[in-house]
């Protein structure tokens, strides 16, 4: 695939002038008389002017509850500078490739937005296509910036490329088992270990299964969807990319395992309903209502739990085989590497990722807060009970693999996995299939 | 002649708007994707002129096959289903009923035209789940093991044809009852007196006076369901596999890969095999349409 040439984000004019001033004292020998710090010091990125006039777009998603708090931030935003006209792209998200599509094309429309909100899912996409820039020139030297301290490294580590910082966090899921504490009390059953096993896990819904026709309920409902698949990949130690995220790896044995523990969830124990046609938020309305008594999710479910009045779940971490591993996938803000206002689209990302922000959307619960304060305030581990088991999944986490070319990737594999759940081919001949389509669509990433 | 040259004026005043409009929205898009057909073009980089590799690379595309079969077969089956079901159910209703029959059932049956697709794919979801589907549960009743109507290759084409006839025969009903009721009585009346039993009035006398409107359902069906993307999105996605995706549909998941040459040069088939088509249908159509 071809890669446009670099588009050539405008300079800042006043950054560029602290820049001249800097090689004229350099090359007059007086960078070693005032010394680096005072370089630095004139360097140190200075917030615009309160009276500064201009536009700023955001390329943004979510849903309802994050419109809100985004309304709230851009209020506060205006306080600060009231002749800045901001505007809220925001686009109710169906799907990461869906939203990844409609930033391509605004780009290359010419409408390139100021700043862009992604998640790990279209991160490289933007990277390596640079529709972002660098934030390094502003962590490193914005003297008020204590954006990055409160955040856990493997959150940055997972937008950083080549030592350098692209988006800043500011929301991540995960995934974990949620349970329903009544059916499991009503069975006797006690909750999982944290340490749980495939087979601990298994028994459990095998014992959880019951019933017929319209009385039926069912142990787990699969999380049908690639994020929601891949903690079953990363928990027997496999993944469906290898790790420089360039070949594919669906040749290993240990993802045929997996494939067969999901594939016998249906077709063997029977623990679990179809999953290959069922809406991805379906099982979540299953799971509220009790014909469902395991399922896998983030932390997005919560807040159609909240608005349905169930209250009886918990949540406890992914099962292991070979692995204690689960998959987070973060959303951050970067800046547009054709704004023509950076220090000024900076400012605004300290106050979309800044604690209040992050506060406000703790109370509606829809993402897991980037800040490991605001993860550990009252309101967010208000619910469930384990609710501070969410940020401390980081520790065992890895991201979601998220190559460039995602979209394609994810659409191969469930493509194919759709003919294994149908039971039209076998575990093995799928995936032998998969694996001839994505080797391809990963050669011709390289071309 | 001045006069003449005035009301030529007008006339292109009038048609000017939507000549424009056609021009910017039709044609435009449709030059463009020609000339895009013979380009490699990922949306970011400029588009880079390739010869006629695109159109290599449909000979040697397997799924393009299949998808290909797939829409030929969803748009018979449709066609064939929609308007003959639609002429039976015209015909019913043309019958004498008491009116809030006549009018209730008229108004049922063309209800779900005006349904949005994607909320009456959610339903039909619920229904034909394999597992906790309404389908399937009475279906248990009568001793019939689970099917998976949306989940396995020899029912999901099936059953998105089946949504689709729901959903749209109301209309061909709708265009056929209006055609039954431009014929004169008359003509069945002097059938009568000639002798003529019912049935050899319907098929000498009411088809062949139909056959006009039999050809306007057949070719806005035809034309619907060769270009059918919102039911097999909402019901199957195209799965499994491909077994239920179209050719729209796969030109979509190559515009989404940002492969717009090949996506072009695959749109530019489907132009030429609807334009053939159609045309093929009004030439045909000589020999059985009666227009009075």
């Amino acid at each position: 695939m071809d890669y446009p040439p670099p588009f050539c984000p405008p300079s800042d004019p006043s950054r560029g002038l602290l820049k001249s001033i800097s090689r004229v004292l350099k090359s007059l020998g007086l960078g070693l008389l005032f010394g680096n710090q005072l370089l630095s010091a004139a360097l140190a990125q200075s917030p615009p002017p309160g009276d500064t006039k201009g536009e700023l777009v955001l390329f943004d998603f979510g849903d309802a509850n994050d419109k809100q708090v985004r309304d709230a931030t851009i209020a506060r935003f205006n306080k600060r500078y009231p002749n800045v006209k901001v505007t809220d792209q925001f686009t109710p998200i169906t799907s990461w490739p869906d939203y990844i599509d409609k930033l391509v094309t605004q780009v290359a429309s010419g409408k390139a937005p100021d700043l862009i909100h992604i998640a790990t899912e279209g991160a490289q996409l933007s990277i390596q296509k640079k529709l972002i820039i660098p934030l390094d020139e502003f962590t490193k030297t914005d003297p008020g910036n204590d954006l990055l301290s409160d955040i856990d490294p493997t959150l940055l580590k997972g937008f950083t490329v080549e030592g350098k910082l692209y988006l800043v966090p500011e929301a991540w899921n995960n995934m974990m088992i949620y349970y329903n504490t009544k059916i499991f009390k009503e069975a006797g059953i006690p909750r999982p270990a944290d340490d749980w096993t495939w087979d601990d896990f298994l028994a459990i819904a095998k014992r959880l299964t019951s019933g017929e026709g319209s009385s039926k309920r069912f142990g787990f409902g699969i999380p049908y969807f690639n994020f929601g698949l891949t903690p079953f990949w990363y928990s027997n130690g496999t993944s469906v990319l290898k790790d420089d995220l360039k070949e594919s790896n669906l040749s290993d044995p240990r993802f045929l395992e997996a494939v067969k523990f999901i594939h016998g969830l249906v077709h063997e124990s029977g623990v679990s309903p179809d999953p290959a046609n069922t809406d991805p938020n379906a099982v979540f309305q299953l799971f509220a209502a009790g014909r469902i008594a395991m399922t896998g999710g983030g932390h997005w479910p919560m807040q159609f739990f909240k608005a349905n009045q169930f209250n009886d779940y918990d949540v406890v971490p992914w099962p292991r085989n070979k692995a204690q591993k689960t998959v987070f996938g973060a959303a951050g803000w970067g800046i547009s590497s054709r704004t023509k206002q950076k220090a000024l689209a900076w400012e605004m990302i300290k106050e979309l990722a800044g604690t209040e922000s992050e506060r406000q959307a703790a109370g509606v619960g829809v993402a897991i807060p980037a800040r490991s304060s605001v993860a550990e305030s009252a309101d967010f581990l208000a619910q469930p009970e384990h609710a501070g088991l969410f940020y401390k999944s980081l520790s065992y986490a890895a991201p979601v693999q998220a190559p460039v070319n995602y979209a394609d990737v994810e659409r191969i594999l469930m493509r194919h996995l759709g003919q294994v759940m149908a039971n039209e081919v076998t575990p093995e001949d799928g995936l032998k299939a998969a694996d001839q389509e994505l080797t391809e669509a990963m050669k011709n990433l390289g071309d | 002649m001045k006069k003449s040259s005035s009301e030529n004026l007008a006339g292109y005043l009038f048609v000017g708007p939507s000549l424009l409009g056609y021009s910017v929205f039709v044609l435009g898009p449709l030059v463009a994707a020609v000339a895009l057909s013979f380009t490699h073009y990922d949306v970011l980089s400029a588009p880079r002129l390739i010869g006629f590799n695109n159109y290599a690379r449909l000979i040697a595309d397997a799924r393009l096959a299949t998808v290909y079969r797939n829409t030929i077969f969803f748009s018979a089956a449709a066609i064939f289903v929609t308007v003959s079901l639609g002429l039976i159910l015209a015909v019913a209703l043309n019958q004498r009923l008491p009116g809030p029959i006549k009018y209730g059932l008229r108004t049922v049956y063309f209800f779900p035209v005006l349904v949005g697709m994607i909320y009456a794919a959610m339903v039909w979801k619920f229904l034909f789940n394999r597992d906790l589907g309404v389908v399937n549960y009475y279906l248990h009743f009568l001793d019939v093991p689970s099917i998976g109507w949306l989940t396995t290759s020899s029912w999901a084409l099936r059953s998105v044809i089946l949504v689709y006839v729901w959903k749209n025969v109301g209309f061909t009903m709708l265009t056929t009852l209006a055609g039954l009721q431009n014929i004169p009585q008359e003509l069945y009346e002097a059938a009568r007196i000639d002798g003529a039993k019912p049935i050899t009035a319907f098929f000498r006398l009411t088809i062949p006076l139909l056959t006009p409107v039999i050809l306007f359902n057949v070719t806005i069906t035809m034309i619907n369901t060769l270009q059918e993307f919102d039911s097999i999105v909402a019901l199957t996605n195209g799965g499994p596999g491909d077994a239920s995706r179209s050719v729209v549909l796969y030109i979509y998941e190559k515009f989404r890969s940002f492969d717009m040459g090949y996506a072009s040069a695959i749109a530019v088939t489907l132009f030429v095999l609807i334009s053939l088509l159609t045309l093929l249908q009004f030439w045909g159509s000589r020999r059985w349409v009666h227009y009075s």
